[in-house]
C-alpha cells in the first residue's frame, strides 16, 4: 500500500533530486575519466549540488505558493479595471522594475565592453518594460503573435549587420539572460492571470508569449546601445579556480559568499513583494489564511534561490571551467561535442524555470501537454544548442551564421504549428537559459575556447544565446507531431459519428 | 431513466496515469479530466504552505451494468477507499440530449434497459455544490466544516453572467468563481448548507450558491 502522508516538501525535493543528479553523475563520471580535477574543487562541487537540490526544491515549491498567484492575482486585477492606460502604465513599471533587480543584469552589463553599468541595466530594463506593454498591446489588438515576433527578429537581424562585432554575442545573450529565475514564473504568471479572466477562444493561447516578447526588448536595447557608442576593448573576468586545503577553508568560501547572494535575492525579490503589498492593500486585500501561504512561499523562494545560486555559482563555476579546459586540451578535442551534448541535455532539468515552465503549460493545456514531453523537447533543444556552440568554438564559426539561420527556422515553424505551440516555444527561450547555463556551460565554453586557443569574447559568449535559441525549433516540433496526433484521433470520431446517422435527435429520458 | 449515472472520482494528481490506464482497461471511452485542488485542512502543513492538495477530477458517463464492476475495482484495485487517497461518486443522469450523444457517451459499454436497480430510498450521501467568488474558499470551508463537513475540491471557473457580458477590446472579460464540491452525509446536509448559506451566502461579499444533488454511491469517503 502507497503511502499518503508524505508532504509538498517531500516530493518538491525528490523532484529536485531526480533534476540535478544526472548532471551531477555526468561531471563525476568525466572526473574520474579523462578529465582530472583538484580535489577541493570537486569537494566544492559536492556541496553545491547539495545546495543546489534543496535549493531548488525550495524555490519551485515558493513559486507554487508565492509568485505564481501574486503574478496571477496582478494579471487578473488590472483586467477587471479595465482602465487602459492604468494597464499599460503598470506592466511597463512590472516589467522594468522587475527586470533592474534581476541579478543576472549586472553580470551582463559588466561584459559589455567599455560602457557604464548604468547605461545598460537602465536601457535593458526599459526594454523589458516597453515589450511588457508590446505584448498586451498585441493581446488587446489582436496581432497574431508569430507576425510580430517575424517582424521583430527581422529587425534584430538588421541591426546585426550594423553593430560592432564585439557586441553580437552579448547582445543575443541578454535576451536569454535578464529572463532570470525570478522574472520568468513572476511574467509567466502574470500573462495567465490576464488570459484567465477570458473567455473568448483566444485566452489560452494568449496566456503564454509575454516571455517570449520580453526577451526580444533586452536584445533590441544592447543592440542600440552598440550602435551609439564605439566599443573598446572588451573584457571579461575569467573564472577563478580556487585552492583549498582544508575542509574549513571549503566552507570559508561558501560562507564569504553567501551574504552576496542573500543581498542578490533579496534586491530581486523586494520589487515584486513591495508591488503585491500595494496591491494588496489598495485592491486585492487577500484573507489572513491566503497571506500566510504567500508569506511562507515568499520566504521559500528566498532561501531556495540564495541556495541555488551560492551552490551554483561556488560549486560549479570552477568545475564547468576546469573540465571545458581540459576537455579541450585534449588530442582529440572534438570529443567535447558529444560531451558537451550530453551535458546539455541533462543540465536543462537543473534551470529552477523549466519546472515552473512545465507545470504552468501541463495546467494550462489541463493536463494535455504532459510534462514529460516538455522536457524531453528542451532537453533535446539544448543538447544540440551545446553541441553547436563547442562545435563553433573548434572551427570558430561567427555566431551569427547559427543564430541567424536557426531563428529564421523557428519563425517559418511559426507557420505550422499550433499558436499555443509556438508562444510556448518562444516562452521557453528564455525560461531555458537560466542560472545554470551561466555558471556551468559559459564557464565551460570559455574553458574549452581558452585550451583551443580561440578568442573567448567572440567564440565561447553566445552559448547562452543558442540555449535560448535551439527550443523554439523543438517546442515548435512537439507542437507538429501533437497536431498530427491530434488529427489522427479527429479522424478517428469523425468516422465513427458517420456510421450512425439519425436524423432527428430526441431527448432521452 | 436510471441506467446511466455521472460518475466523478477525484484522485490525488500523482494518480492520474494509474486512472486513465484504469478507465481505459475498464473501456469507459468518455471520460473528462479536470485539474482541481483539496480544500485545506487548517493544520501546520497548510500554514506552511507544504501540503499536497493538488488533485485531478475525472468525470465519466457509467451504465448502471458496468457500475457495479467499476465500483468493486475502483475499491480494490485502486485502493480509493485507503484514507487520502481520493473519493468516487455516481449521481444519477435524467435525460441525455439524442442517440447520438448516447453512444457517444456510453461508448463501448452495452446499454441494456433494466429496471430499478438501486433502492432509491436508501440514499445516505449527498454532493453540495456551492459556487462562489473567486477568493472566497476559506470562508465557504470554514463555515461548511463548523457543521461538520470533512473537506471539498475546488475548480477554479468563469462565470458567464447572462446578459451582462463585459467587453474589453472586443475580449469578454469573465467573473472568476470558485466551485466547491462537498460530500456530506444526508443527515448533516441540512447543517452545512445552513452554515454556508449563512457565513458566506448570496448577502455576503461571497455570494455564495449552494444545492445538492443525490449521490446514489460513495466509495473512499472516510467514516469515524
Amino acid at each position: 500500500m502507497k503511502k499518503h502522508n508524505r508532504t509538498l516538501l517531500f516530493d518538491k525535493l525528490k523532484e529536485s533530486l531526480v533534476s540535478v543528479l544526472p548532471i551531477a553523475g555526468i561531471v563525476f563520471v568525466l572526473c574520474f575519466s579523462i578529465t582530472p580535477i583538484p580535489n577541493d574543487i570537486l569537494m566544492a562541487f559536492v556541496l553545491g549540488t547539495f545546495m543546489l537540490i534543496i535549493g531548488m526544491g525550495l524555490f519551485t515549491l515558493g513559486t507554487d505558493l508565492a509568485m505564481t498567484p501574486i503574478g496571477e492575482q496582478i494579471g487578473s486585477t488590472i483586467i477587471k479595471t479595465k482602465k487602459v492606460w492604468l494597464i499599460l502604465f503598470i506592466c511597463f513599471l512590472v516589467g522594468m522594475i522587475v527586470t533592474i533587480s534581476e541579478p543576472d543584469l549586472q553580470v551582463l552589463a559588466e561584459q559589455v565592453p567599455n560602457i557604464p553599468n548604468i547605461i545598460i541595466i537602465l536601457s535593458v530594463s526599459v526594454g523589458v518594460g516597453v515589450f511588457l506593454v508590446v505584448a498586451l498591446l498585441r493581446i488587446f489588438f489582436k496581432i497574431k503573435l508569430s507576425y510580430l515576433l517575424i517582424a521583430l527578429y527581422t529587425l534584430i537581424a538588421i541591426l546585426t549587420v550594423f553593430i560592432p562585432d564585439e557586441f553580437i554575442a552579448v547582445a543575443y545573450d541578454a535576451g536569454g539572460v535578464t529572463t532570470g529565475p525570478m522574472t520568468v514564473p513572476f511574467i509567466m504568471a502574470l500573462g495567465v492571470g490576464v488570459a484567465s479572466m477570458r473567455t473568448d477562444k483566444d485566452a489560452e493561447n494568449d496566456s503564454f508569449g509575454l516571455v517570449a516578447l520580453c526577451s526580444v526588448g533586452p536584445i533590441i536595447a544592447v543592440m542600440m546601445i552598440g550602435l551609439l557608442y564605439h566599443p573598446g576593448e572588451s573584457t571579461y573576468s575569467s573564472v577563478e579556480i580556487p585552492s583549498l586545503a582544508t575542509s574549513l577553508e571549503l566552507w570559508k568560501m561558501f560562507e564569504s559568499e553567501i551574504p552576496i547572494y542573500m543581498k542578490d535575492v533579496g534586491m530581486a525579490l523586494l520589487p515584486i513583494v513591495i508591488f503585491f503589498a500595494i496591491f494588496q492593500f489598495m485592491k486585492l486585500r487577500m484573507k489572513k489564511d491566503a497571506l500566510f501561504r504567500i508569506g511562507f512561499g515568499i520566504l521559500y523562494t528566498y532561501t531556495g534561490l540564495v541556495l541555488f545560486l551560492t551552490g551554483a555559482n561556488v560549486g560549479f563555476m570552477p568545475v564547468g571551467n576546469y573540465i571545458g579546459r581540459q576537455l579541450g586540451g585534449l588530442q582529440n578535442n572534438w570529443i567535447i561535442i558529444p560531451i558537451g551534448m550530453l551535458i546539455g541535455y541533462f543540465i536543462v532539468a537543473a534551470e529552477p524555470a523549466v519546472h515552473v515552465l512545465n507545470k504552468q503549460v501541463y495546467e494550462m493545456s489541463s493536463g494535455l501537454i504532459p510534462k514529460k514531453a516538455m522536457s524531453t523537447s528542451l532537453s533535446i533543444g539544448v543538447a544540440c544548442s551545446v553541441g553547436l556552440a563547442m562545435l563553433r568554438i573548434i572551427l570558430e564559426i561567427p555566431i551569427v551564421f547559427i543564430l541567424l539561420p536557426g531563428y529564421a527556422v523557428s519563425l517559418l515553424l511559426s507557420f505550422f504549428v499550433p499558436p499555443l505551440f509556438t508562444a510556448i516555444a518562444f516562452d521557453s527561450g528564455g525560461v531555458a537559459s537560466g542560472p545554470m547555463t551561466a555558471t556551468f556551460l559559459l564557464p565551460l565554453a570559455m574553458g574549452a575556447c581558452v585550451a583551443c586557443g580561440g578568442n573567448v569574447i567572440t567564440d565561447a559568449f553566445g552559448v547562452v544565446a543558442m540555449v535560448a535559441m535551439t527550443p523554439l525549433i523543438t517546442i515548435q516540433i512537439l507542437g507538429v507531431l501533437f497536431k498530427h496526433k491530434m488529427r489522427i484521433e479527429h479522424a478517428g470520431h469523425d468516422a465513427e459519428q458517420g456510421k450512425s446517422s439519425v436524423s432527428a435527435e430526441e431527448i432521452i429520458e | 431513466m436510471n441506467t446511466m449515472k455521472l460518475l466523478i472520482n477525484i484522485v490525488k494528481r500523482e494518480s492520474e496515469e494509474e486512472y486513465i490506464q484504469f478507465y481505459k482497461k475498464h473501456e469507459i471511452a468518455f471520460f473528462l479530466a479536470t485539474l482541481c485542488k483539496g480544500t485545506a485542512s487548517k493544520n501546520m502543513l497548510d500554514y506552511l504552505g507544504i501540503e499536497r492538495n493538488e488533485m485531478v477530477m475525472f468525470q465519466s458517463i457509467v451504465l448502471d451494468t458496468s457500475l457495479k464492476k467499476l465500483e468493486h475495482d475502483l475499491i480494490y484495485q485502486m485502493g480509493i477507499d485507503v484514507p487520502g487517497s481520493g473519493i468516487a461518486l455516481a449521481l444519477p443522469l435524467d435525460s441525455v440530449g439524442g442517440s447520438l450523444a448516447l453512444s457517444y457517451l456510453s461508448g463501448e459499454q452495452q446499454v441494456i434497459e433494466i429496471g430499478e436497480v438501486t433502492n432509491m430510498s436508501e440514499k445516505p450521501y449527498a454532493l453540495l455544490i456551492a459556487i462562489s467568488e473567486k477568493g472566497n474558499i476559506d470562508t465557504v470551508m470554514d463555515a461548511a466544516r463548523s457543521a461538520g463537513a470533512r473537506g471539498g475540491t475546488v475548480i477554479n471557473a468563469k462565470g458567464t453572467h447572462g446578459t451582462s457580458r463585459t467587453k474589453f477590446f472586443g475580449m469578454s472579460i469573465a467573473e472568476e468563481k470558485d466551485i466547491i464540491y462537498i460530500v456530506a452525509k444526508q443527515e448533516e446536509k441540512n447543517k452545512i448548507m445552513q452554515a454556508i448559506m449563512e457565513e458566506a451566502g448570496m448577502e455576503t461579499k461571497a455570494h455564495t450558491a449552494v444545492f445538492s444533488l443525490p449521490v446514489e454511491f460513495v466509495a473512499g469517503m472516510q467514516l469515524e
